[in-house]
């Protein structure tokens, strides 16, 4: 009696959040992938209408100038988001790390602020520092001579349509330093002290010992760090969506914001679900690379 | 050495001012006057305390409303994720089934589904067995969306929780059952605090799906009422009130991460590094 309860028991345990998957993602996804194969307006999903068109979706999207435009932007939005956090997260860590502070539990509970904070709260704090009219770096530009100095002094952070995909970038810097933070503190965490200590012992400038020490062993960290901040990044909208939308003239529209404008502004809902999945298909490629990443790291262990 | 702290303290220094900057002018004009945002130059400090936009926000939008609702559905849906969550993970890593590892793996890449592909058809799927402008329509995505990280920061948990103390359980003669509710669960409440603290600030926070799913204005989540405010022109736009309700509603979140930081940090990266 009591064997036959084994069998079947975690399965039971399982079934409910097997079930909510199924239910709330494969089979959402499935209708998405039969809708790319249509030409489908927002107005023929409440009538069930739409024609079926094979790929021409998926065939029309190399011709599509927004779509290339869409992934210029992610890869810089991306990229230098990444980088950015990625060297924020060791160079803050290494401080809250060091013996001599004090406090770091106080200090670690600030840096996490812009991580708590909505996406609209960080929009909003951001607006009041860049927007035109409203923001303090324009309203400051004409009468301060330093920002005149450092070439700051302009009003069109975010409409001028050559700059504001890196104003948005630098944003999101802001918000996801916390994380890598988080990760390459345990990375800290995990280098012994004796190593520094024979360091030290022997002569070595810290320059040498963050060069030969700390870099090497916080390596792997550091990779994880990238792989996972490229992740939650690439798909990063909404706080794009509240500042910008998108614009100017899609100058700050990334694939994952196109993808919901061409949906829920344009209404072509066809095209926007082949994107929908091409989106996917990137973000599968890029989690593949990190569970392999991880297998190795677990085989070399 | 003297020196050498002092340059640490300065570089911290710095790094806090670059992450409470934004944040600073926020609080400031929350309680200036809007026009006061229109300064020129800007206005670094304190000039016309008030407290109006705190009290008025609450008469142009309904923002106790929004609140209720927030805290409803993150609420539930924090319940609901730590709930099958962790009996997944128990499922998981004691008693040991075959397809265990798929099942681990299938969740990391679900985890990372995009919510910009999942969001046409789930709307889709709502509005066909009418269940927008259901509080459900925004608990059942936020649950599956949390279930994935939920599950795996529990079933690393689970995974280290000595043998002996299961093998004693069924000497006893307590069931699987009971095993999980008398055992399990509570031996397991720091990890679960930390997964139900995240959960929740995602759930709170999130802005899309409940932009979406919910278009009935009485439905609206704080995060999208906040956002939704507006004058008849931008320059009309209630700035003052909008920013002290952005504030009204993150402050309960920073209490709450400010007391458990340090369990969030252990929990975070036991999760994400240790895998």
């Amino acid at each position: 009696m009591t064997k036959r309860k084994y069998n079947y028991l975690p399965f039971l345990l399982v079934a409910p959040a097997i079930l909510m998957l199924i239910s709330i993602t494969i089979f959402p996804l499935m209708w998405s992938f039969f809708t790319s194969l249509k030409k489908m307006s927002l107005l023929d999903l409440m009538t069930h209408g739409g024609r079926y068109i094979g790929f021409k979706n998926y065939l029309y999207m190399p011709h599509d100038p927004l779509f290339w435009n869409a992934i210029k932007n992610s890869i810089i939005f991306v990229g230098i988001s990444v980088i950015g956090q990625v060297t924020m997260g060791v160079i803050l860590a290494s401080f809250l790390h060091s013996k001599l502070m004090r406090f770091s539990g106080l200090y670690r509970a600030i840096f996490l602020i812009p991580w708590i904070a909505s996406s609209v709260i960080v929009a909003y704090s951001w607006i009041y520092i860049f927007d035109t009219n409203l923001g303090f770096l324009p309203t400051l530009s004409a009468n301060s001579r330093i920002l005149q100095l450092l070439g700051l002094a302009r009003r069109d952070w975010l409409t001028n349509s050559s700059i504001v995909i890196y104003v948005l970038s630098f944003i999101n810097i802001w918000k996801g330093t916390a994380f890598s933070v988080l990760m390459e503190s345990a990375g800290f965490q995990s280098i012994p002290d004796s190593l520094y200590e024979a360091a030290e012992v022997d002569g070595a400038t810290a320059f040498e010992r963050f060069y030969l020490i700390t870099l090497p062993l916080l390596k792997p960290f550091i990779l994880i760090n990238l792989i996972m901040t490229t992740m939650i990044t690439f798909n990063v909208y909404d706080l794009i969506l509240v500042i910008t939308s998108g614009g100017p003239a899609h100058a700050s529209e990334v694939l994952s914001l196109f993808t919901y404008n061409t949906g829920f502004s344009k209404g072509e809902l066809g095209y926007a679900s082949a994107l929908s999945i091409i989106l996917l298909l990137i973000n599968l490629t890029i989690t593949s690379l990190y569970l392999i990443f991880f297998r190795q790291k677990e085989e070399a262990v | 050495m003297m020196n050498r702290n002092f340059k640490i303290y300065l570089g911290v220094g710095l790094m806090a001012l670059y992450c409470l900057f934004p944040i600073y002018f926020l609080v400031l004009y929350s309680f200036e006057p809007s026009e006061a945002a229109y300064h020129s130059p800007p206005v670094f400090y304190p000039i016309a305390f008030t407290f109006s936009n705190y009290t008025g926000v609450f008469k142009s939008i309904p923002l106790a409303r929004y609140a209720l609702n927030s805290i409803i559905v993150a609420t539930s849906a924090t319940f609901l994720t730590l709930l099958f969550g962790s009996m997944a993970a128990y499922g998981v890593s004691v008693l040991k089934f075959r397809g265990r590892d798929l099942f681990l793996n299938s969740l990391i890449l679900l985890g990372f589904f995009p919510a910009a592909t999942m969001i046409f058809p789930i709307y889709k799927m709502f509005s066909d067995i009418n269940l927008l402008n259901n509080y459900l329509a925004l608990i059942l995505p936020y649950t599956v969306g949390g279930l994935p990280l939920t599950t795996w920061v529990m079933a690393t948990y689970f995974e280290n929780i000595p043998k002996d103390l299961l093998d004693a359980a069924s000497v006893d003669g307590l069931s699987i059952g009971g095993t999980y509710a008398k055992i399990m669960i509570p031996l397991s409440l720091p990890a679960l605090s930390t997964v139900a603290i995240l959960d929740f600030i995602a759930f709170w926070n999130e802005f899309i799906y409940a932009l979406t799913f919910m278009p009935d204005s009485n439905m609206r989540t704080v995060t999208v009422g906040i956002s939704l405010i507006s004058g008849r022109f931008t320059y009309q736009y209630p700035w003052g009130q909008i920013i002290a309700a952005a504030l009204m509603v993150t402050i309960p979140l920073v209490i709450m991460v400010f007391v458990a930081q340090e369990k969030i940090i252990s929990g975070l990266t036991a999760g994400a590094v240790k895998g």
